[in-house]
Order: C-alpha cells, then sequence, then structure tokens
C-alpha cells in the first residue's frame, strides 16, 4: 500500500521534502522492523543500489523552489527524489489563481498526469494520492486546484486528499483571500478531504511552544511535516489491531469523513517541544490526553493557552450558548497514540457522545490508532485529527475578507482577464457559504 | 469476388454468434443459418427462432413479469410477439395474432429481420455486455446484502418531520458515504490482489520449467478464491475480447442486413404488407403485455390539453377581471400560476421519464390512433395534422413519418415549456429583487 | 528563470540605466565569483561570443562566462548620452545596434518625440526589443526608464510603451518614470508630463514614479549626514546608494547619485526575481498584488537603508529601524506621506539576513499606524530573498499603491493648466504632425480622473468601517 505525493507550487514543494525528511528519518531508526519497512513502503521505493526514492511529483511553474528541494533530499543522503520526478516551467502564475486554473494548468496537464500515472503504476497498490499545496499563491491553488480535478478523472476510485496550507491573515499575498476561496470551493467537491494548517497557528506554535526566536519557513514546514508524519506513520487501527494497517489513508477517511457537506480536518498535537526541553521532560498519558481533550473542546490548537472552563454542553442544547462558551463540537475524531506504554493510555473521554453531533452514528464517532514506537524523538505523542468546527472561524475569515474585496471589486479584473468571471466568484462564494453554514449549524 | 465478400460476411457473422454465446445467450445457431435465413429457407427458421426466443428473453429476463420457462412454442410465440411490440417492431406475424398462429408460419428471413430490429434498438448488445461485466467483476461478487430502497423510504418516512428527518437525512448521508469508502477500499484491495497474482503469473510464466503448463499454474495454487477469480477475469475477457472484435466487423453486418431487407423487400413485401391490418382493436391488444410507455404518452396528451385550456381560462379570468382590486386579482392569478406549476411539474416530470425510459419505444411504435385527440383541439398545427391524417387516410403510415411527426412534436413541446419555465422564473427573480437582502443560491452541489 | 529587457529612453533613461547596469554587475560580480553565467545573471545578461557579432553562441546558463551583453535597448534622439556611453567603462555591454539615436533631439516636445521621431523610429526601436525578446527563455517584463518632464523619454519612451502592448501584450510592462521638480528650467515641462501620464495611465502595467526632487533631498540628506560626523552614523565609504566606486564606472558624474538611488530601486525590485529566497515575488506578482483596479497602477516606492550603518550583527532594533523608515516621509521617491494617507496595497521586499518572525513583527507594529482601504485591511504583499545588496547586511523595499500619489498629480495638474490657460507654446505642438488640440484636453481629464478615482477611494477613509453583508444561506 503505497501513497502517492503530488507536491504543488511554491508552498507544496517546501512542505513536501520535509515531511518526507520527517518520515524517512523516523523511520530510520534500529529495531523497528515492519513498522520502518511498511513506513518506507508506503512512502519510498528502492532504486537499484538500494536508495530510497520518493513516491513523489514535483509540480511548479518556475524551477526554483523545485531544484532547492531536489537538492536538499539528495543532500540528506538518506532518500532522494526521483531525477524524472518533477515538472516545472519557467514563469510563476504571478500569484494568480485563474492564471495557474485556467492557462498554466490545462497547458501542462497531460505532463503532468504522466508523471503521476508513473509514480502511481510503480505501486502494488495505490492508498492514495495526497497533494500537498497551499491556498494563497497561484501555482499550488490555482494549477493544484486544476490537477486534483484531472487527477479525480484519471483515478475516480481512488483516494485524494489535499494537504493545504492556510496563509497568514495578514501579508502574504494580497489576493490570498480570492485564492483561497477559488481553491476551497472546487476542492471541496473533488477532493476526498482537506487537511489544513492555518500559517497563523503553526507560527505560534513556533514561537511558543518550540521557543524558536527567528522563525523561518523551514521551521513552519517542519512542525506541519511533524503532525502530518504522525498521522501518516504505520499504526495499529480497529481493522487491524494486531498488526500495522496497510491502508492509511482509506482508513482515515472512512472514520472522519464520510459525509460530503464535511470535510475540513484539522490536526492538533501533544507534546511538541524544542529539542533541548525534550530530553528534561516526561508525560503520561493521562495528563497528555487530559490536555488534548481540553485542546478539543475548548477549540484551541496547542496545548498553551488552552481556555479550562470551556466545559462539554450536552448536544441539541441551545447553539448560541455552544457558541458563546466556546464550546467545540464535533463530527468525528481520530486519537493517533505513538510511543511507550500506549496500551495503557485510556481514550474513554474522547467517546462522550456529548462531543459529537447527534446524527453521526455513535460507533462512528471516535476511533483511535496506536503504534508502540516512539514518533519523530518523542518518548510519548498524541495526535488528534478532527473534524470539528477547529476550521470555522478561520474559514469565515477568509470569505469574509474575500467578500468584501469582491464587494468593490478589487482585483477581479486581473482574474477575468484569465476567463474566471463574476459569477464563478459568486459561485464559489455561495459554496463556501453553505460550508460555514453547515458547520455552524453543528 | 462474391466469394470473397461471403467469406467476409461468414467471419463477421461468426463474430457476432461469438460474442452473442460469450454474452450467455443460448441456442446461438451457425453463420450458415443466417446465411440461409437471408434466402428465407425454412430449415433456418427453428434455429432463428430459437436464437430471437432467447435473445429476447435474455434482454427481458429483468423487466419480464412471465419468467416462467415458455416450453410451449404457443406461449413462446406469445412472449416473442410481446417482446417485439415493446421494442418497436410491427411485422405482420407480430401485430396480428390471427394472421400466425404458429412459429412454422413465420418465415427464417422475418426472424431475422425482427433479429436485426431488436439487435439495432435501444443498445442491447451494450446493455448485456454491461449486464455481463458486472456480474463477472471481482467486486459484485460479494454479497449484496444492501437494504432495498422500499426499508429506507419507510425508514426515512417513519422518522417523521423537520429537524428529526433532516437528522436522520445526514445520518444516512453520513452511513452511505462510509459505504462508499469502504466500497472504494475494497476496489484497491481487489486490484492490489490483481497486480500481485499478475506478478506471480508472470514469474511463474517466465519461467522455462512451467511455461507449458500455464493453464495448471493456478490450480497449483491452494486458494480456490483465487482460481475462482482468475476464472471470472479470463471469461471477463472472453467477453470483452469478443466485443472488440464484433464492434470492429459491425458496419459490415448491417451491410449484410441491408441487402437482407432489400431482398425481402423485392421478394413478397406486398403479401406482407398486405397483411397487415391497421386496426385499433388490435393495436391495443397486443400491446396489453406492456403498456407504459402508451400510457404515459395518452397521459401527458391528456395532461398537455388540461394545461392549454387552464391558460386559456387564466387569460380569460385576467382580462374579465381587470377592475377587481389589486390584491384580489393577483390573489386569482396567483393560484392559477400554482395551479399552472403544478400541472408543468408533472408534465415535465413525465416528459422526462419518456424520454429517459421510453424514447425509443414510444417513437418506433410508430403511431397510435389517440394521438389525434389534442391535435385536433390545436389549430396551429395544422399542417402536422394534415400530414399525419393523410398519411393514415391512406392506410400507409410510415414508422419514419410518424416518429418525424413525434419529434416534432416533443420539440414543440418542449419549447413550450421552455418558454413556461422562463416566465416563470422571471417572475420569481422578479419578486425576489423585490425582497431586501434575500439572495437566490443554487443547491449544494455533491 | 525568466528575463527582462529594459528600455531606457532618453538622456535621464539612459543615465539611470546605465547606472543600473554598472550595478547589477557588480552585485553579481559580489555573488557570483566564479565567473560562471548562471541563472541569476541571465536574467538581465546574454552571454554572447564576442567574436560574433549576432550576439550569440556565448553558452546556456552554467557555462563560463565569454562575455556579457545586457539585455537592453538604448534610445535617445540627441548623440551626446549614448555616444559617451560608446566610449565609457560600460561599452562592452551594448553593440552597436542596441543603440538607436539621432542627433537632433525633441527640443523638450513631447508631440516630437511622441508623433515625429516615434513615426520614424518606432519601427527600429520594436524591432530591436524583439530581437532582445529572441535571445530570451523566457521573456517576462519590460522595464522602461524615462523622465516626463523631456521631449525624448516622455514622447518617444510612451509610445514605445505603446508600441509594445501592441506586439507584446503578454509580457509585463514596468515603467520608471522620473517626474520633473516645480522647479524645473524646462518650461514646457508640465505639458510634457501630462501628455506623457495619459499614456502611462492607459498602456502601463506598474508604473513607479520617481521625483526628481525626493531623489535631490535624500542625497543631501545622506551627505549631510556623512559630513556631519555624529558618532555612530559613519557613512561606508563603498555604500551601494550613492558611490559608484566599486562598480566598472570609476568617475563619479554629477547626477551619479540621484541616478544611484533609482538604479537601486529596480535592484532591489528585481532581486527576488533574480536570486533565491524564502518567500519570492515574481515580477508580474507585483501588479497581481498592487494594483486593484487597473488604471490605478502608480506605487510609491521607498528604500532603507540608505543611510544607516551596514554593520554584520544588527540588533533587532536597527532591523526595526528599517522597517519604520521605509514608512517614513524621507524615505519615500515621491514627495508624498504614504502614512497619512490611504493605503490600497503594500509590498514589502526583503533582502539578506531577514527572518519570517521579524517580517511579521514589524508588520504588526507598524500596522496601527497606517490606514487600509476597508477592502483590503491586510493588504500585504512580501518577500523574502536571501542575498543582500552589496555592502549591506539587509535592505528592504518598500511599494505602496497609495492614494498619496494624488498630491504630486494634483500639483502637476496645476502647472499644466495654468500654462495651459495662456496657451502658452501650444504652437509647438500642434504644429507637429499627428498632434492635435484634442490630445491636450484629453490627457488633462485623463489626469483629472485619475485624481478624482484616488479621491474617491480617500473619502472612503472616514467613512465607517462595516463589512458588506454576506451571502446568506437558508437552513
Amino acid at each position: 500500500m503505497s501513497v502517492v505525493t503530488v507536491q504543488l507550487g511554491q508552498c507544496g514543494n517546501q512542505v513536501g521534502p520535509e515531511l518526507l525528511s520527517t518520515l524517512c528519518d523516523d523511520s530510520g531508526g534500529a529495531g523497528r522492523g515492519p513498522y520502518s519497512e511498511l513506513s518506507r513502503e508506503r512512502f519510498f521505493w528502492e532504486d537499484s543500489r538500494g536508495m530510497l526514492v520518493a513516491r513523489s511529483v514535483l509540480v511548479d511553474m518556475e524551477p526554483k523552489v523545485i531544484s532547492q528541494a531536489v537538492a536538499k533530499a539528495s543532500k540528506s543522503g538518506k532518500w532522494r527524489y526521483w531525477e524524472k520526478a518533477h515538472f516545472c516551467q519557467k514563469q510563476g502564475s504571478g500569484n494568480n489563481w485563474a492564471n495557474g486554473y485556467c492557462v498554466h494548468g490545462p497547458r501542462h496537464e497531460e505532463a503532468v498526469e504522466d508523471l503521476v500515472r508513473r509514480e502511481v503504476e510503480r505501486c502494488d497498490r495505490l492508498s492514495g494520492i495526497f497533494a500537498v499545496m497551499s491556498v494563497a499563491g497561484g501555482t499550488g491553488s490555482g494549477v493544484g486546484t486544476f490537477i486534483t480535478q484531472c487527477l479525480r478523472d484519471v483515478y475516480p476510485n481512488s483516494f485524494i486528499v489535499n494537504h493545504l496550507t492556510w496563509p497568514y491573515g495578514t501579508g502574504e499575498v494580497i489576493v490570498q483571500n480570492y485564492n483561497s476561496v477559488l481553491t476551497l470551493s472546487r476542492l471541496y467537491q473533488l477532493s476526498d478531504a482537506l487537511v489544513v494548517h492555518e500559517n497563523d497557528t503553526v507560527h505560534k506554535i513556533c514561537s511558543r511552544l518550540m521557543n524558536i526566536k527567528h522563525i523561518s519557513v523551514d521551521d513552519i514546514n517542519k512542525v506541519i511535516a511533524h503532525q502530518l508524519g504522525s498521522m501518516l506513520q504505520p499504526a495499529y487501527t480497529a481493522d487491524s489491531p494486531t498488526h500495522y494497517s496497510r491502508n492509511p489513508i482509506g482508513e482515515l477517511l472512512s472514520s472522519l469523513v464520510c459525509h460530503p457537506e464535511y470535510k475540513l480536518l484539522s490536526l492538533c498535537n501533544i507534546p511538541q517541544m524544542s529539542q533541548t526541553s525534550l530530553a528534561y521532560s516526561t508525560y503520561t498519558w493521562p495528563g497528555l490526553l487530559k490536555h488534548l481533550r481540553q485542546m478539543l473542546i475548548a477549540n484551541a490548537r496547542m496545548e498553551e493557552g488552552i481556555d479550562w472552563k470551556v466545559s462539554v454542553l450536552p448536544s441539541g442544547g441551545e447553539r448560541a450558548q455552544t457558541r458563546r462558551m466556546g464550546f467545540n463540537r464535533s463530527l468525528s475524531n481520530l486519537l493517533i497514540l505513538r510511543g511507550k506504554d500506549v496500551s495503557s493510555a485510556d481514550a474513554g473521554a474522547f467517546k462522550d457522545p456529548a462531543l459529537y453531533v447527534s446524527w453521526v452514528p455513535p460507533d462512528d464517532t471516535f476511533s483511535s490508532w496506536t503504534s508502540p514506537v516512539p514518533f519523530n524523538g518523542y518518548e510519548k505523542s498524541a495526535t488528534l485529527v478532527s473534524n470539528s468546527q477547529f476550521l470555522l472561524k478561520p474559514l469565515d475569515n477568509i470569505v469574509r475578507k474575500a467578500w468584501n474585496m469582491f464587494v468593490s471589486r478589487a482585483y477581479v479584473h486581473q482574474y477575468t482577464k484569465f476567463g474566471i468571471s463574476e459569477e464563478d466568484f459568486l459561485d464559489s462564494f455561495s459554496m463556501l457559504e453553505q460550508i460555514i453554514s453547515s458547520y455552524t449549524h453543528l | 469476388m462474391q466469394r470473397e465478400k461471403n467469406v467476409k460476411v461468414r467471419e463477421v457473422i461468426t463474430a457476432l454468434c461469438k460474442l452473442l454465446s460469450a454474452l450467455g445467450v443460448k441456442a446461438v445457431p451457425t453463420a450458415e443459418a443466417f446465411r440461409r435465413a437471408k434466402f428465407n429457407k425454412t430449415d433456418a427458421t427453428q434455429d432463428m427462432w430459437k436464437l430471437l426466443h432467447s435473445l429476447l428473453m435474455k434482454a427481458f429476463e429483468r423487466d419480464c413479469a412471465c419468467q416462467e420457462s415458455h416450453s410451449y412454442l404457443d406461449s413462446q410465440l406469445g412472449f416473442v410477439r410481446s417482446a417485439l411490440w415493446y421494442t418497436g417492431y410491427g411485422s405482420w406475424w407480430t401485430t396480428n395474432a390471427q394472421s400466425c398462429r404458429s412459429t412454422n408460419e413465420i418465415g427464417s428471413r422475418d426472424l431475422l429481420l425482427a433479429l436485426g430490429w431488436v439487435m439495432s434498438s435501444e443498445n442491447l448488445l451494450e446493455s448485456l455486455l454491461g449486464e455481463k461485466v458486472l456480474e463477472l467483476e471481482l467486486l459484485s461478487s460479494a454479497p449484496r446484502a444492501v437494504p432495498s430502497v422500499e426499508d429506507l423510504m419507510l425508514c426515512l418516512s417513519g422518522s417523521g418531520v423537520d429537524a428529526a428527518g433532516k437528522e436522520d437525512v445526514k445520518n444516512m448521508q453520513w452511513q452511505y458515504g462510509k459505504l462508499r469508502l469502504q466500497w472504494r477500499n475494497h476496489l484497491a484491495a481487489q486490484q492490489e490482489q490483481a497486480k500481485l497474482t499478475h506478478k506471480v503469473f508472470s514469474k511463474i510464466c517466465s519461467s522455462p520449467i512451467s511455461e507449458t503448463s500455464t493453464t495448471s499454474v493456478p490450480k497449483s495454487t491452494t486458494s480456490s478464491g483465487l482460481d475462482e477469480d482468475l476464472e471470472r477475469i479470463r471469461s471477463l475477457n472472453e467477453v470483452l475480447e469478443a466485443y472488440l472484435e464484433w464492434k470492429v466487423v459491425e458496419p459490415l453486418f448491417w451491410c449484410w442486413m441491408d441487402s437482407v431487407i432489400d431482398g425481402y423487400l423485392s421478394d413478397n413485401c406486398s403479401k406482407g404488407l398486405a397483411n397487415m391490418p391497421f386496426s385499433d382493436h388490435s393495436v391495443t391488444q397486443s400491446c396489453s403485455h406492456n403498456d407504459k410507455a402508451s400510457r404515459s404518452m395518452r397521459h401527458l396528451d391528456k395532461m398537455l390539453l388540461r394545461l392549454q385550456t387552464e391558460f386559456q381560462l387564466s387569460r380569460v379570468e385576467k382580462t374579465a377581471q381587470p377592475l377587481t382590486s389589486q390584491d384580489s386579482h393577483t390573489g386569482v392569478t396567483w393560484l392559477n400560476q400554482e395551479q399552472k406549476e403544478k400541472v408543468e411539474r408533472r408534465v415535465a416530470a413525465r416528459l422526462q421519464g419518456l424520454s429517459l425510459a421510453n424514447t425509443p419505444t414510444a417513437m418506433t411504435r410508430g403511431f397510435m390512433p389517440y394521438l389525434q385527440e389534442p391535435q385536433a383541439s390545436r389549430s396551429t398545427r395544422k399542417p402536422q395534422k394534415g400530414d399525419l391524417s393523410h398519411e393514415m387516410a391512406s392506410g400507409k403510415l410510415h414508422v419514419s413519418s410518424a416518429l418525424r411527426v413525434l419529434k416534432e412534436k416533443e420539440a414543440v413541446l418542449l419549447w413550450e415549456l421552455e418558454l413556461i419555465r422562463q416566465s416563470h422564473r422571471e417572475q420569481i427573480q422578479a419578486q425576489a429583487s423585490t425582497q431586501e437582502g434575500l439572495v437566490l443560491i443554487p443547491p449544494f452541489k455533491r | 528563470m525568466t528575463q527582462s529587457v529594459v528600455v531606457q529612453v532618453g538622456q535621464c533613461g539612459n543615465q539611470v540605466g546605465c547606472r543600473f547596469w554598472d550595478l547589477a554587475l557588480r552585485e553579481h560580480a559580489h555573488v557570483n565569483k566564479k565567473g560562471i553565467y548562471d541563472e541569476a545573471l541571465s536574467s538581465f545578461f546574454q552571454n554572447v561570443d564576442p567574436r560574433r557579432s549576432d550576439g550569440a553562441g556565448g553558452g546556456a546558463p552554467g557555462s563560463r562566462i565569454s562575455a556579457l551583453r545586457a539585455r537592453a535597448v538604448l534610445v535617445d534622439m540627441e548623440e551626446g548620452v549614448l555616444s559617451e556611453v560608446l566610449q565609457g567603462p560600460l561599452r562592452q555591454l551594448f553593440s552597436s545596434t542596441q543603440l538607436i539615436s539621432d542627433v537632433s533631439g525633441s527640443g523638450n516636445n513631447w508631440a516630437v518625440g511622441h508623433h515625429s521621431y516615434g513615426g520614424v523610429y518606432g519601427e527600429q526601436i520594436v524591432e530591436q526589443v524583439r530581437r532582445a525578446a529572441e535571445h530570451c527563455d523566457c521573456l517576462q517584463c519590460f522595464f522602461i526608464i524615462h523622465s516626463m518632464g523631456g521631449g525624448t523619454g516622455s514622447g518617444l519612451g510612451t509610445r514605445v510603451l505603446k508600441l509594445l502592448e501592441d506586439e507584446f501584450p503578454d509580457v509585463c510592462r514596468l515603467v520608471t518614470a522620473v517626474y520633473p521638480s516645480a522647479e524645473d528650467d524646462v518650461i514646457t515641462s508640465p505639458y510634457n508630463s501630462v501628455l506623457a501620464m495619459r499614456e502611462l495611465t492607459e498602456h502601463a502595467d506598474c508604473v513607479l514614479p520617481v521625483e526628481n526632487q525626493s531623489l535631490v533631498d535624500i542625497v543631501s540628506k545622506i551627505q549631510h549626514m556623512a559630513h556631519s560626523g555624529k558618532p555612530g552614523s559613519v557613512i561606508k565609504k563603498d555604500c551601494t546608494i550613492i558611490s559608484g566606486q566599486g562598480g566598472v564606472s570609476r568617475t563619479e558624474k554629477p547626477f551619479d547619485a540621484m541616478n544611484n538611488i533609482v538604479a537601486n530601486l529596480l535592484l532591489n525590485i528585481t532581486s527576488s526575481a533574480r536570486f533565491e529566497g524564502s518567500l519570492n515575488v515574481d515580477l508580474n506578482e507585483i501588479a497581481m498584488n498592487l494594483v486593484p483596479f487597473p488604471r490605478l497602477h502608480y506605487l510609491v516606492s521607498s528604500l532603507t537603508p540608505l543611510y544607516t550603518l551596514a554593520d554584520v550583527n544588527i540588533p533587532t532594533r536597527r532591523l526595526d529601524q528599517m522597517f519604520t523608515d521605509a514608512f517614513s516621509k524621507d524615505h519615500q521617491l515621491m514627495r508624498a506621506d504614504p502614512k497619512h494617507s490611504l493605503y490600497l496595497a503594500c509590498a514589502l521586499m526583503l533582502r539578506g539576513n531577514v527572518q519570517l518572525s521579524d517580517l511579521r513583527r514589524n508588520i504588526e507594529r507598524l500596522r496601527p499606524a497606517l490606514s487600509f482601504v476597508q477592502w483590503n485591511n491586510e493588504g500585504w504583499k512580501t518577500g523574502l530573498c536571501s542575498v543582500p545588496p552589496v555592502g549591506h547586511s539587509h535592505s528592504l523595499l518598500a511599494l505602496a499603491n497609495n492614494t498619496c500619489v494624488k498630491s504630486s498629480f494634483t500639483e502637476l495638474r496645476e502647472r499644466f493648466v495654468k500654462i495651459y490657460r495662456k496657451k502658452a507654446h501650444l504652437h509647438h505642438y500642434l504644429g507637429v504632425d499627428g498632434m492635435e488640440v484634442g490630445g491636450f484636453n484629453e490627457a488633462l481629464s485623463s489626469l483629472s480622473t485619475l485624481i478624482d478615482e484616488y479621491s474617491q477611494l480617500d473619502s472612503t477613509r472616514t467613512a465607517p468601517t462595516q463589512d458588506p453583508p454576506r451571502l446568506n444561506i437558508a437552513t
């Protein structure tokens, strides 16, 4: 069972190698037996000299980032990208989603499809396609959306999960909210699940938990890679309690995103800290899980600054009250525990039906995966993948800002130039308002 | 030259026979039987009859209420006749029960023509192929314990109203989504299995020792499930190959069929046509077996008539009450519009259903007497009506001309419907625009 | 990697352009010590075989530099400046075919430059540009440099702009326009500027207006600082900004300091497209992010540090000072105060040792003091390029689409109206074939409309900020 990663645009080609490095390093420890084998089979293949080669396709419209990624991988000495697995052009999409989606995407459709097909054919069994991209720029979002659409056509029955990096609330790309709205509305219909990381949240984790003074893009990507790695590495699941699950993406999806109207997944992770403090810290499972649960219900994305006053409200209670209290209701959650004594951890507190919306079958609301192998240097580590109201507020912000801009028709001419009309914008807006409304009324 | 052509034709027909038997049609005769049937040889009649019967059986297996095996030729005749009627084929021996009481009276060429008709209408071979593939596809071997639609409906209707109902819908959507995801999981698993099987297979094949014993290879493995899978894949391949082969030569077959028709027309068309009494009585009688399409058509016509009269009525009302107060006036028309809308919706639904399910049947059926009723009430359609009745009167109504008339009529109806819809849309938009803050949003796409 | 072609027109355009080539060479020489013709060099320079006249054969990126040739077309209607170039230290950068000149000049008459010379030389100029474009792998941008006050730069420069739009509609046109000061000795400069502005408004993708007066102010401030000898404010001798030292040219000419500033603006705006960085800003992203409405494409720029000490280890406070300076009135290349006007959008393009967190911290720090248009409250575009300018550890270029440009434009309009009312010198223009009175009125109304559009946006500043109603979903 293998996963083909498709790295799209600058962000995708920065997060991608970071993720693969994390996975490769984590599976490289001694005495990890099947864990290591399975992890490697999942994301890499071996060339004739025994070198690991990523099952990845790199796509960007300009060469700089891709050459950095390729160089970084081969410098690691542990793995590399296949020399024919990248596609790049000379000129970027200029932050313009329409340019990526309407011009660059269709122009290079075939070449990219070929690359993906080659990687897919290399897999004995395709567990899924994991597309990594941002929603803010032009290439990752525009070309990425178009490529996702093509892949959906070519592989109608395969799992396609998109990892999306949401931009900082302020200042990366000015038209980022337009690009985000156009991307999200389309991906929502194409992808099986959207796993989201917000730059703002990750930035906070870097500064408050990791104690990094000068946070670089690399630091941000490392945190993202850590959380994603924890989600994607082998684990025992309900379907295969005695050996490592061979179908990570399939099981992830069927435990979290069965309803087509609710596809937004967010990740949180505990503990997360700098390497130096890691050496001096010990944790107990009950302590970790208690924190993680409170993070879940209080809508906190990191363990610092959790509002402990928020408590679980009975399902069906007054909705307005729910919101005022800051309670975060879930559709479904997946808890992944990795490390020492993992069998002793009791996740019962996550099964409380009051955490969940009433119409999801009780058996489907919560699942947990475990692995006795410590992940990425952490003796114990718990990751929560949640389909809940976590992303409601950031999504609402994106749509609000984009709408404000759209009402004054600012920047719209840059999009109509490439064939995205005002109606297309309106369609996207109404689609996202629908999603917001769905999540609001949980 | 002639000889070469014959050989070619034989190959073509052989391809067809191969495909038919691969599709599971019983009693497929040899190519020779086809050739003989072309010249209306009586010794081919039996073969062709069996083929036609079993092909129709295969095609109507599901829809047909009479599933008992037709051991007796009589009941066979009845079935074949009604099935042909259903597909819109009208020859002397199908339309008139009296004229033909046993299969012996039918010539082998008649049967061949009917066979050609059946094959050309409704994409019969393709749908049979689809069924076959579904049957052989690995996944469909899984038990199908899906709750029937009725159960689900019951479940839905029993759950009451509003909020609770909404939640149930969501719950169902969730469950459905889960099923779909699981199905895809299985699919991926199957693909992996197939790929691995292929790997093992090709490994063994490539080693020189077992090269000769490829067929025994799967047997040497212990898994009987694997055997079955292999067998399925093999027969699936056979079917697909046969179909492909057939598709390549199909045009030639139809050329040949044309020559059959030519022969038929030049030989004894006069006899056939003369023996074709188009009486109302016989028509309705023989189509009683599966009458859905005709009933729908009749229904539709009635409804249209009603719609028109209601339309006129409302127009009259509007002009008659110009002095009534604004409120009551709009009230009246609004009611009418509601009714109109209802009727319109029903018409649309019917039309759609009709075009989806029955278009070829209804169209190829040729003509029906009661089509005249609505036509009579419509003055604008005079020329067409004239056409039709003229041909009717002469007793020589051709399928094609009736088809044309019907198609024209359908187009006109669709156009009118679109007009009505358009005006409604405009009304709704006009109303919506007067209401502050209301924005029309297209429904959520999935 | 993409390439750009520079078209420098008129005396001012060519002087600025040559400073740009000089500094660009120096910058690349600083980074690229091995003498390899790399991707970064290829963006503005072509590697040629000096023995061949067709400008080819020098090898693709990755091979050794044999001879560099600028991707440029130099146009002037007088011989002076161009013959100086041909005799100067930069002569090897250009082949004689890249230089197009006449002898008689435009006599500070826009109409002569635009219509007369445009008609005669237009085709030849486009042909040269086309040739330069053919040597590009992927042509992304035209940089057009000219002044607004004279005849050749403003007249012929804007004519070339229009021709390029027709010929290369997909290639971004970025104009650097040097505006005359109010005390300009050219009496017809308001005519020339307003007539040229109409062309810029209609045909350019982005305009970087630079005012002569601002350059004068900045240079004198730097010199004052250098001579005052305050402790801690020693100016580095080989600082790129004002010195011509270190480049190919040895002798410093009177306007060099001013022209250097503009050349640096161009260096920094292209740095992210040339060198690596963690947040790349491609040239086509500039217009995409900073131009919300097609006509409002005038970007006020500011460069920092202009005269700060460039240590190797900079305390954080220094870095923050750089951000603060970028928004101060003194550092703008126009005499305008963006801080007290309305921002439509703002780009911060950083070079050197600056981290994402520095950027974020400073945006958060400065944001409250700035007013942004209601629908673009967070209108920041940021870029991080890892290669600093020579002699600095970091630098910042801020580009602002700000309503403050309105004041300069209004002033210009007043000067125009003052002489236009008297019909002064009009006959010089109307005597030129193709020039009509209507042209003056249209140019004036184009400028007025532009000013109105900025004013209209300005007026939303005081309006209560309330979000427009969102789409409602019926549940």
